[in-house]
């Protein structure tokens, strides 16, 4: 029998999925930022676009009738990825601390004691982590949800409450969900893309034609496509799906 | 508004309701920029003359040096004070912008108010820095005494951080109520800050200081191509600096210090509420 919960993470994915590939126009334009986040600002721009996704998702319902948001006011936008990425450092800063106590500590033990504190460390790090990571996506859509208050995305007790709503369980399972979804379209696009050329190169050199071109062009394509429409369709459909889950609480 | 970085959204817009504004007040900067060039290049000349001059007394020395070079330096750093009085006046007047919450930009007609009211945000700053100059100053006397303390640069550098936490405060509240004693009414501005919260006022300067970084590091990665390419052209340094001071006074200088008054006076706006 299926629960309540199981539908509900179904029906986000299914929602993020269509919602994500609703537009490639701006698909290409959130894959520029992409290509140009190596001069740092683009990079924040694209966070910020992101900030409009769940901005909408947030405020919008489970039907996949929202619209993709606008490419204006660059401004805002470029503040509001300072925002998303300030929120995301102070929280994942928190476990990597606690790691490096511990690597502390262990360095004044001797041997044996020292490995396996660094061991206990490596658990509890790994477990604090992954509380601060959904505190952190918790408190992003949270931050959103309230105007974009920056104290909003560090209220602990109001973003425990909204996790206990929708449960411990049901989040972790969406996270890993996402991440495995993600994964998998990756790559089996890129492997799809991959096999094309492969049998293109393989039937050229069976023909005798020199292939070393069409290997190249096949990864070019690939990078091509996995900067201008996979990535940006992914972390559409990542934030997307965060935004939905954040306003599953009752 | 709903959150406090709005107002950081808002001053960085701010600038772009009058190019040319701007683009004034960069002229102003560029000339300062040249005039410190100026400056430090003749600077060099007299102490390669100091240097280079005999005898073994101060005095001695310093009568070789050629008279006109140092009237020209003296000259060139009255002009440029004149100016930065000028950039302060206009700065002042942003503050005051904001605070009487207009969105276009100050005029520059009033050349002789903006020199005054230049004049009073010159003297706040330099008042406000002046502790922290002194102990910085004794620390490094007493630093060349007994090698190796470094505790009273720390505190200097605590001081200006404090104080220019409260200079910022201070500034507005000079140019809200018009009258220079206002900006030393400590008791009044940390009660501003107060009904602001602390938190919130050290959170938004934080998060201003945050921007400005990320923008001059993506500036920087920007002009650095640029740059490398104007010195593989021109080959020499002294066109490479002037390039450079161009399009830093021109454009970064001017919109930086339009988008941190703005701030600045928002900042204040939103703790009289």
């Amino acid at each position: 029998m299926i629960t309540t919960g199981d539908t509900m993470i179904l029906d986000i994915y299914k929602d993020s999925l269509e919602y994500a590939a609703k537009d490639w126009k701006s698909l290409i334009k959130l894959g520029a930022f992409f290509l140009f986040s190596f001069l740092i600002i683009p990079a924040f721009l694209a966070v910020g676009y992101n900030y409009r996704v769940i901005n909408i998702a947030v405020n919008g319902v489970l039907n996949g009738k929202d619209p993709l948001p606008e490419f204006d006011d660059f401004i805002g936008m470029f503040i509001d990825g300072v925002k998303v990425v300030l929120v995301q450092i102070a929280y994942l800063i928190v476990p990597v601390i606690i790691f490096l106590i511990f690597v502390a500590i262990s360095i004044y033990a001797n041997s044996v004691l020292s490995a396996a504190i660094i061991l206990i460390g490596c658990l509890i790090s790994i477990i604090i982590g992954i509380i601060a990571f959904l505190m952190e996506q918790i408190g992003i859509c949270h931050m959103i949800y309230n105007g974009g208050s920056l104290s909003k995305a560090f209220a602990i007790s109001e973003i425990k409450e909204a996790i206990e709503e929708i449960g411990w369980f049901n989040c972790i399972i969406t996270y890993v969900g996402l991440i495995i979804i993600t994964a998998v379209i990756a790559s089996v696009t890129s492997m799809i893309i991959g096999l094309i050329f492969t049998a293109f190169g393989v039937s050229g050199f069976l023909l005798g034609v020199n292939t070393a071109g069409i290997f190249i062009l096949g990864f070019m394509i690939n990078s091509l496509v996995t900067l201008f429409i996979i990535g940006p369709y992914l972390s559409i459909f990542n934030f997307r799906s965060s935004g939905l889950l954040y306003s599953m609480q009752i | 508004m709903a959150s406090i970085t709005d107002y950081v959204k808002e001053g960085l817009k701010y600038p772009f309701n009058d190019i040319k504004k701007i683009l004034s007040l960069g002229v102003l900067f560029t000339i300062i920029n040249f005039l410190a060039l100026a400056i430090l290049e003749k600077n060099i000349n007299i102490v390669r003359i100091f240097s280079s001059a005999n005898g073994n007394t101060l005095a001695l020395k310093s009568s070789q040096i050629p008279p006109i070079d140092v009237c020209t330096v003296a000259g060139l750093a009255i002009i440029s004070f004149i100016i930065l009085l000028i950039i302060n006046g206009y700065q002042y007047s942003v503050i005051k912008y904001a605070v009487d919450k207009k969105t276009d930009l100050p005029e520059f007609s009033d050349i002789l108010n903006l020199l005054l009211n230049g004049l009073k945000y010159f003297l706040v700053s330099l008042i406000y820095n002046i502790i922290p100059i002194i102990v910085l100053i004794a620390g490094f006397e007493l630093q060349s005494i007994q090698n190796g303390d470094y505790i009273i640069s720390v505190i200097s550098i605590l001081l200006f951080i404090i104080c220019n936490f409260l200079l910022i405060m201070a500034l507005a509240n000079m140019v809200d109520s018009n009258k220079f004693k206002k900006a030393f009414d400590l008791k009044e501005i940390i009660g501003k800050i107060s009904d602001l919260g602390w938190m919130k006022y050290i959170g938004i300067l934080l998060f201003t200081f945050i921007i400005y970084s990320i923008i001059m590091l993506a500036l920087g990665i920007v002009l650095m191509p640029f740059t490398a390419f104007i010195a593989i052209a021109t080959n020499q340094a002294v066109m490479l600096i002037a390039i450079l001071s161009i399009i830093e006074g021109l454009f970064i200088n001017s919109y930086i210090s339009i988008f941190f008054n703005r701030v600045f006076g928002s900042v204040y706006t939103e703790a009289v509420k």
